[in-house]
């Protein structure tokens, strides 16, 4: 087994000679004492699903929550859905059948925005998942039981899927690490869909290190589990957009975005203003791909029987049913332009660094929000600094960045070009060890 | 077309509260795709 660098400050997923019965024990009772309140599974497994000797294997018994749309044998698969309540799945989705061929064990499926379709994680099925920091406040989505089942230690990591940041917001919402790998890298095979193009699996981790690990023990990719080390930052390019990304910033994510560029720049980065092209486009783009694929996927699965579904995926749904296929197509040749344009960055810089969300967990009731003198509806806030990473399929990572004056935690991403996904991480891995100090 | 959105709603089991919905949303990808066809080139293929 590869051991963590002791530099990156923070705990690893395996620690060799730890004992864990307590741990499990441990997570269990976290589980026990919060779940009722926050909601972060749907299913908690009895006993952990395992695989024999899971003890000599490199994750050693580390407990992994799963969104619930990875299909585990015999256990229920509900994607947060009243629809498929009852379904109980017949085969295990291939990137856990990895993780527990690797001694990684399964401890439950955790909550979602339905059908994966929303980036609140309110949940009308389920009960809303609510952030670890303010119960007031959205954990993120959709991957948001995943990324609160990491802060309150009811689990070493957990999995997502990504198709517009269902990774990295709940991540940055909730103060932990999320990883979105480039587009192919990690299978998809056995979970249920929300996009076929788009959607990314994705971990959620304590730090980079784990989602380094994870991710390479999934992906076919690796022949190593890989052991990251942190990237030398004397000459790193560091890109910062100069459009879009950061025209309306919420005053603590600006100040926190800037502390770390400026903790970096001190490190020797360089920094380097770069020009997105398009990003607008982008994000009408990613719309209607997702809107179409999520429609056509539902028109069988729904059988006839939308009444079953929450409000707004409901109306999600109606809007994707009216694209007629020339716009999906025109989309899909528009989507090649654009990762064409923007890959062209990567020339100029090494990795685009920005805020992960322009905004941190906003209140559970909120619909609108006001950004310099701008008025938002929550999800295009939310979703504006990650969704366009989907269409270009770049590996995105966000880690935690500090927190807003009132203590709600705050993220930063790092986009590499496409398959870039280690330098990435190990760029992440340096970053986190320099905020954390 | 409204006749069409009707019938897709009547599909997936949708009541007729959301063909107001469907026609805002067709409507509102008229408008994106115009942007969009601003981007793509003349050769470029979906695939």
């Amino acid at each position: 087994m590869t051991k963590p660098p002791s530099s990156n400050g923070l705990k690893p997923i395996v620690v060799k000679g730890d004992d864990y019965r307590r741990r499990w024990e441990r997570q269990y009772d976290a589980i026990r004492k919060l779940n009722d309140r926050y909601k972060a599974y749907i299913t908690v497994f009895e006993k952990p699903f395992a695989s024999s000797g899971f003890l000599r294997k490199t994750l050693r018994g580390a407990t992994i929550a799963v969104k619930d749309v990875f299909h585990v044998r015999g256990y229920p698969t509900t994607a947060g859905s009243k629809l498929l309540s009852r379904n109980v799945s017949e085969s295990t989705a291939y990137v856990v059948e990895r993780l527990v061929a690797h001694g990684g064990v399964v401890n439950g499926k955790t909550n979602l925005h339905e059908f994966a379709f929303g980036v609140s994680n309110r949940n009308p099925h389920y009960g809303d998942c609510l952030n670890p920091y303010d119960t007031a406040r959205v954990s993120g989505g959709s991957s948001g039981g995943s990324a609160v089942a990491v802060s309150l230690g009811m689990c070493d990591a957990a999995l997502g899927t990504d198709t517009a940041g269902s990774v990295r917001i709940p991540a940055s919402f909730c103060g932990v690490v999320g990883f979105k790998p480039s587009r192919g890298l990690l299978s998809t095979k056995g979970l249920i869909p929300l996009s076929w193009s788009l959607d990314h699996v994705g971990v959620l981790t304590k730090n980079v290190w784990d989602a380094a690990l994870l991710t390479s023990l999934m992906s076919d990719r690796f022949a190593e589990p890989l052991d990251i080390r942190p990237l030398r930052l004397e000459k790193v390019r560091l890109g910062i957009p100069r459009n879009y990304f950061l025209d309306y910033l919420h005053e603590d994510v600006e100040r926190n975005f800037e502390a770390a560029v400026s903790k970096a720049q001190s490190e020797g980065c360089r920094v380097v203003e770069v020009f997105v092209e398009e990003p607008e486009a982008a994000a009408r783009c990613r719309f209607i791909i997702v809107h179409s694929e999520a429609a056509a996927y539902h028109l069988k699965i729904s059988r006839a029987q939308m009444s079953l579904y929450g409000e707004d995926v409901k109306q999600r749904i109606a809007a994707g049913l009216a694209i007629p296929a020339s716009a999906y197509l025109t989309a899909l040749r528009a989507r090649k332009k654009l990762a064409s344009m923007f890959r062209k960055i990567f020339k100029e810089c090494d990795f685009l660094i920005l805020p992960t969300t322009i905004i941190p967990a906003h209140r559970i009731e909120d619909e609108v929000v006001e950004l310099e003198g701008k008025s938002f509806d929550v999800r295009t806030a939310v979703l504006r600094n990650t969704e366009l990473f989907n269409l270009y399929g770049t590996p995105a990572l966000s880690i935690p960045s500090g927190f807003t004056c009132n203590g709600l935690p705050t993220g930063i991403q790092i986009v590499g070009d496409y398959l870039d996904d280690v330098r990435v991480l190990r760029l992440g891995l340096s970053l986190q060890k320099l905020l954390n100090s | 077309m409204a006749s069409l959105l009707r019938r897709l709603s009547e599909l997936v089991g949708l009541s007729d509260k959301y063909t107001a919905t469907l026609e805002d949303a067709a409507a509102r990808t008229v408008e994106e795709l115009k942007k969009l066809l601003e981007v793509v080139d003349d050769d470029e293929t979906p695939f």
